[in-house]
């Protein structure tokens, strides 16, 4: 299978049915896109497919031939990423960690000035259970604020 | 407070051990060292097993809620509007993480209240999915005020008497407390939709 993650084509040499999510881990070795619950409803492996956020732990490899997959690395090769990352760490959004690599992706569909209801409907679909969400909230809003 | 300051001792001959180098440097110079401090319990502390009486702890951390919550009346959804959480807790360490712990705790304590139901068969939990052990999601939570207050404890680590598993406590009582005064006699949780429409109205 034929695709392109975070700007570099590749070729996958594994069952079509794979979980992308499984070959993003171990086939290309990009293990920042964590599994939380593996059956779509906590949103941790979240990771970007033509810049639209998908559970990578429901998408099977075939269906992300030829297309864009983003992961949290190539997220943090981007500005607004490493920003967002920064802003997680400044606000205490991330504590246990294993959501936020997930909410960090969500984060990135959002609109330039984002209202508070904006950001709870982008991160809908992304569980967490240290933070309560206000934290990730705060981190959200201020960075977009500063930008 | 207790494994807190265990950690601050060590901590303490930890740096004394070190002199003037740095960790690194010793590693180098020394190899590797261990250092252990053991809990006593502070003088004046007396607790009487036979009569159960006495000073179980050294201290206590307090907390309080106030939640506001609004019932719809024909689907029997309840939506939490506002959480206040004020919690006394010796000292903030690092305050932006303890106002984390307050929140997420609360947020936890507002799912046990509202939604969150383990369901146990043959032994086991059989619910044990996030399809079904239902958890606040973002569009979920409600708004927190979180208020921290600090009353030293002098036998805790600078003071501090511990945060984490406290804000757990007191949001679902508050919650039922709440739907009680909007007329809802609850005497269990989750008060999830189905059981809210059968307990008796007052």
């Amino acid at each position: 299978v034929k695709l392109t993650i975070n700007g570099k084509a590749r070729t996958i040499a594994a069952h079509p049915m794979a979980r992308l999510l499984d070959v993003i881990r171990e086939d290309c070795g990009l293990t920042g896109t964590k599994e939380g619950c593996g059956e779509g409803e906590c949103g941790a492996c979240t990771v970007l497919i033509d810049g639209a956020p998908v559970d990578s732990c429901l998408v099977p490899l075939a269906h992300a031939e030829g297309r864009y997959v983003t992961t949290i690395e190539g997220a943090a090769a981007t500005r607004t990423g490493k920003a967002l990352q920064n802003a997680f760490v400044e606000h205490g959004g991330a504590q246990c960690g294993i959501c936020t690599p997930g909410m960090i992706m969500a984060a990135l569909t959002l609109p330039d000035e984002p209202t508070l209801d904006d950001v709870k409907t982008a991160l809908a679909g992304n569980l967490c259970r240290c933070t309560g969400y206000s934290a990730i909230y705060r981190a959200v809003l201020k960075l977009k604020e500063a930008e | 407070m207790i494994v807190g300051k265990l950690l601050e001792r060590c901590a303490r001959q930890m740096k004394q051990r070190l002199g003037r180098m740095t960790p690194a440097q010793y590693f180098k110079a020394q190899g590797p060292f261990t250092v252990t401090a053991e809990y006593e319990p502070p003088a004046g502390l007396a607790w009487d097993d036979e009569r159960y009486a006495g000073d179980a702890y050294g201290s206590f951390a307090w907390g309080c809620n106030i939640v506001e919550l609004e019932v719809d009346p024909v689907t029997f959804e309840v939506r939490p509007l506002n959480v206040t959480a004020v919690a006394e807790i010796g000292k903030a360490i690092h305050p932006m993480m303890a106002i984390g712990q307050i929140e997420g705790g609360t947020a936890q304590g507002i799912g046990y209240a509202l939604t969150e139901e383990v369901v146990m068969r043959d032994g086991r939990m059989a619910n044990a999915q996030l399809t079904n052990y239902i958890i606040p999601t973002p569009l979920d939570a409600a708004p927190m005020d979180i208020g921290i207050l600090e009353n030293p404890y002098q036998h805790g680590p600078f003071g501090a008497k511990g945060v984490g598993e406290m804000p757990i406590d007191g949001p679902a009582p508050a919650v039922i407390n709440a739907l009680r005064h909007c007329g809802f006699d609850v005497r269990s949780i989750p008060a999830t939709p189905e059981r809210l429409m059968k307990v008796p109205r007052t």
